[in-house]
């Protein structure tokens, strides 16, 4: 496509809306012909950048150029463009042959020619006969039908269209893709089509614009964007992918998910942390061992083609649990998950990335939250902690208590396996809370039910108090929520029953390894919204 | 229609009975009947003799229509497309004098513009002639215009708020200019409200009498001012002054089939 010539260049454009920036200095060009797609969620900018290529809205900065001359201050009715509006914007008061006919009785086509140039569209568009019908009274895709007729009778060199498809259902929404395809095929113009549906953009576009928070993330081919996408955005926003944060040890090797791998990425600094994108159509299932990831089989969707299968450290083991903390105060102690053939690692403020949340460490934020559980997966570790040194497995260990603060006394108890069983809550004076077990009267470590013991020496565990700060009579409630990640999707055209134990076999080249861009994973809602930023 | 709204409507059903119908009928009965009750066309040939004031009246109304449709149309359109905080700021604006009694705001106009009123005395003291200006024809048109302006306004208002800017937009990329743009798609899309707020100025004005009464002097006697007379004051004739009534609702009614027709036509050949 690209030999043709250039017919629309954005240079540099900005815009913004009450302070908001809009659009952060795009430049684009696009070619005569080019069936091009801005692509990206709600409020990204694809709309603003096609308002301003229509003329409806005008750059704060840069410059718009058509076949090579500047037409910023151009208004609207003398650009040789045409526009499909979002929910089509046809004119009620006519019926549709005088809609289609609308543009031609404006420039003063001679009424034969626009008999003819009308029915013609209207024959295009599969509408022949509906001539005299109120526009009101069509279906959705009727409309749009009309509103892509009104915009072509006039033969625009080039065609915006602006979510045109997204008031229709799924059926007519792919039919009508490929009708406008063909259309423009057809015709042999240039069609800027607007869509958060990454679907429809890969189906119809010669090049695709990503775009997010008004800045272009990437342009190129679907199978570029697709197969090689720049960043960890265009990689979620496109197709199902999975996402996590590796570290990039040397050219050629790189580790995630608490493992090594081999993939054909070079260049990276040493060590440096990355994310890893891999589709699921390149995760294969195999035996488990402990030289790859491991996960069991959570879901299973039949998807037309092939099943998508989710692959999580789930056990099921552990239900949800909700704590109380003072406000102002810390977490005590967390519970340990088990997790079957996963080691726990900790739990975090996000279920992807965030901080770890040491035990007794100040809330996070001081806000109620959700804690999740972070799970590694060497698939063939189970029972770990009893291979901790010095503890065996059966075996029972006297813990005594001290609560040096209180006159209440506890008596010894014994914990199995060199973990810490259920351990006694002390009474805390009058502006006091209980802070937790210690290992030392002052200082030490802190010991959680199911922690490994600490330190084991015959040892008493000392309770220890916090004062309670003033107006921090507010609990929080923490939620915790065992699922970990990572969980992987993988797609096959064989289902794999759910709960078999896999083992995940991946090709070095299938392994996607991109610069941190900064951009939050938990922020991006593919949205399914139809409004664009249309006022 | 479910039991409930046939119900619900009974209370305006009796209303309408009360307050519309039987007096309409009794304002028939007068115009057909002489002083002794007898049957009699009397009244409505006496009547007759006040066609030329009915056609100053419609002369009079008619003006102050257009001056209140050319006055309300740009700015309606306006106000509706601005900002909805801005619109509700504006549309309280209009409806702000309003809210001050109608006789009330007439006979201000009227301490205005007397041949001693307010802008008089401020002419002669700075040297300058009075003007007369109450008791003209003008007069009246000025407080009809004055008074009705706002029933312009508000359905020209509401019916254009409607209009999806998508398809000012549209036009315009069609290769509409503003002036084309107007005369394509917001004049004929406003129609239906440029035909209620006709109905709602015209109708009014027609048939006023404090305004002409007020403002127009003995000179502009109107044909509200007649049936006022004959109705409650010096000439008092209840069965002449139904019969003219009668006349007056008659041409009211010529008006508003000839301004409904034109909202269900193609109205866009009409007024372009």
């Amino acid at each position: 496509m690209s030999n043709n010539p250039v017919i629309i260049e954005l240079k540099n454009i900005s815009k913004s809306f009450d302070g908001e920036q809009i659009l952060k200095s795009i430049d684009l060009e696009i070619h005569d012909k080019e069936f091009v797609t801005f692509l990206g969620p709600s409020g990204c900018g694809k709309t603003t950048t096609l308002r301003i290529i229509g003329g409806f809205e005008t750059p704060d900065e840069g410059d718009v150029y058509f076949l090579g001359k500047q037409i910023n201050k151009l208004p609207p009715h003398k650009r040789q463009l045409n526009t499909v509006f979002q929910k089509y914007a046809l004119f009620p008061h006519l019926d549709v042959y005088e809609n289609v006919a609308f543009g031609l009785r404006l420039s003063k086509t001679p009424e034969p020619e626009i008999a003819k140039r009308v029915h013609e569209m209207l024959a295009m568009v599969n509408l022949e006969g509906y001539d005299a019908r109120r526009v009101d009274l069509l279906s959705g895709g009727q409309q749009q039908r009309v509103a892509i007729a009104r915009a072509l009778v006039n033969r625009p060199k080039v065609l915006l269209l602006d979510e045109p498809l997204g008031a229709l259902d799924l059926k007519l929404r792919k039919e009508m893709q490929i009708e406008l395809k063909k259309i423009q095929k057809r015709l042999g113009i240039t069609f800027i089509y607007v869509t958060h549906d990454q679907e429809e953009a890969l189906t119809m576009s010669d090049r695709i614009v990503v775009m997010n928070g008004g800045v272009i993330q990437q342009i190129g081919t679907p199978q570029d964007i697709y197969n090689e996408p720049a960043n960890a955005f265009t990689a979620d926003f496109i197709g199902e992918s999975n996402i996590l944060p590796g570290v990039m040890h040397e050219d050629f090797l790189v580790s995630f998910a608490g493992k090594k791998h081999k993939c054909i990425d070079k260049g990276f600094e040493k060590d440096e942390k990355v994310d890893i994108v891999i589709r699921p159509e390149d995760i294969k299932f195999g035996k488990p061992t402990e030289n790859v990831m491991c996960g069991v089989v959570s879901n299973v969707t039949f998807k037309g083609v092939h099943y998508e299968m989710t692959v999580s450290p789930r056990g099921g083991k552990v239900a949800p649990a909700l704590m109380e903390v003072p406000e102002n105060g810390a977490y005590g102690k967390l519970p340990i998950p088990k997790n079957g053939d996963f080691e726990f690692e900790g739990w975090y403020t996000k279920r992807v990335g965030g901080h770890k949340v040491e035990e007794n460490s100040a809330i996070y934020k001081n806000a109620p939250h959700i804690l999740y559980a972070h799970w590694t997966m060497y698939g063939e570790r189970a029972g770990s902690y009893t291979e901790k040194e010095g503890y065996e497995q059966g075996e029972t260990y006297k813990i005594s208590f001290e609560s040096p603060e209180t006159d209440e006394s506890f008596s010894d108890i014994s914990c199995e396996n060199g973990v810490y069983c259920t351990l006694p809550t002390p009474e805390a004076r009058d502006g006091y809370r209980f802070a937790g077990w210690f290992t030392k009267m002052n200082g030490g470590k802190m010991a959680a039910e199911g922690a490994h013991l600490l330190e084991y020496e015959d040892h008493t565990l000392y309770a220890h108090f916090t004062p309670v700060q003033e107006g921090a009579a507010v609990s929080h409630k923490v939620e915790l929520d065992p699922d970990g990640i990572p969980v992987w999707i993988a797609q096959s055209t064989e289902a794999t029953p759910v709960g078999t134990y896999v083992g995940l076999y991946v090709e070095p080249e299938n392994i996607q390894v991109m610069h941190k861009s900064g951009w939050n994973f938990s922020s991006v809602e593919k949205s399914d919204e139809e409004n664009g930023d249309v006022k | 229609m479910n039991i409930k709204a046939k119900w619900a409507s009974y209370p305006y059903i009796i209303w309408m009975i009360l307050f519309t119908i039987i007096p309409l009928a009794m304002i028939v009965y007068f115009a057909f009947t002489d002083s002794d009750g007898g049957f009699s066309f009397a009244n409505i040939q006496q009547s007759a003799a006040h066609i030329p004031t009915l056609v100053k009246s419609i002369y009079l109304a008619a003006i102050s229509t257009v001056v209140c449709l050319v006055l309300a149309y740009p700015f309606a359109y306006y106000i509706s497309r601005k900002s909805y905080s801005k619109q509700k700021m504006m549309v309280m604006l209009v409806m702000l004098p309003m809210w001050m009694n109608f006789l009330l705001r007439t006979h201000a106009l009227s301490a205005l513009i007397e041949d001693n009123g307010v802008i008089n005395t401020l002419l002669m003291k700075i040297g300058l002639e009075p003007i007369q200006m109450i008791n003209t024809q003008g007069a009246v048109v000025f407080g009809m215009v004055y008074n009705y302006l706002p029933y312009m306004i508000m359905p020209l208002y509401s019916i254009m708020t409607k209009i999806d800017g998508r398809t000012v937009e549209a036009a315009a990329d069609l290769g509409a200019n503003a002036l084309q743009t107007h005369r394509r798609l917001i004049l004929p899309m406003s129609m239906p409200g440029i035909i209620s707020g006709i109905t709602m100025v015209f109708v009014p004005s027609v048939s006023t009498f404090v305004i002409s009464g007020l403002l127009g002097g003995s000179d502009n006697y109107l044909i509200g001012d007649i049936i006022s007379a004959q109705m409650l004051g010096s000439a008092y004739n209840l069965n002449y002054g139904s019969a003219t009534s009668l006349l007056l609702m008659l041409v009211v009614l010529v008006t508003m089939i000839i301004f409904n027709s034109m909202d269900s036509e193609d109205t866009e050949g009409m007024l372009a």
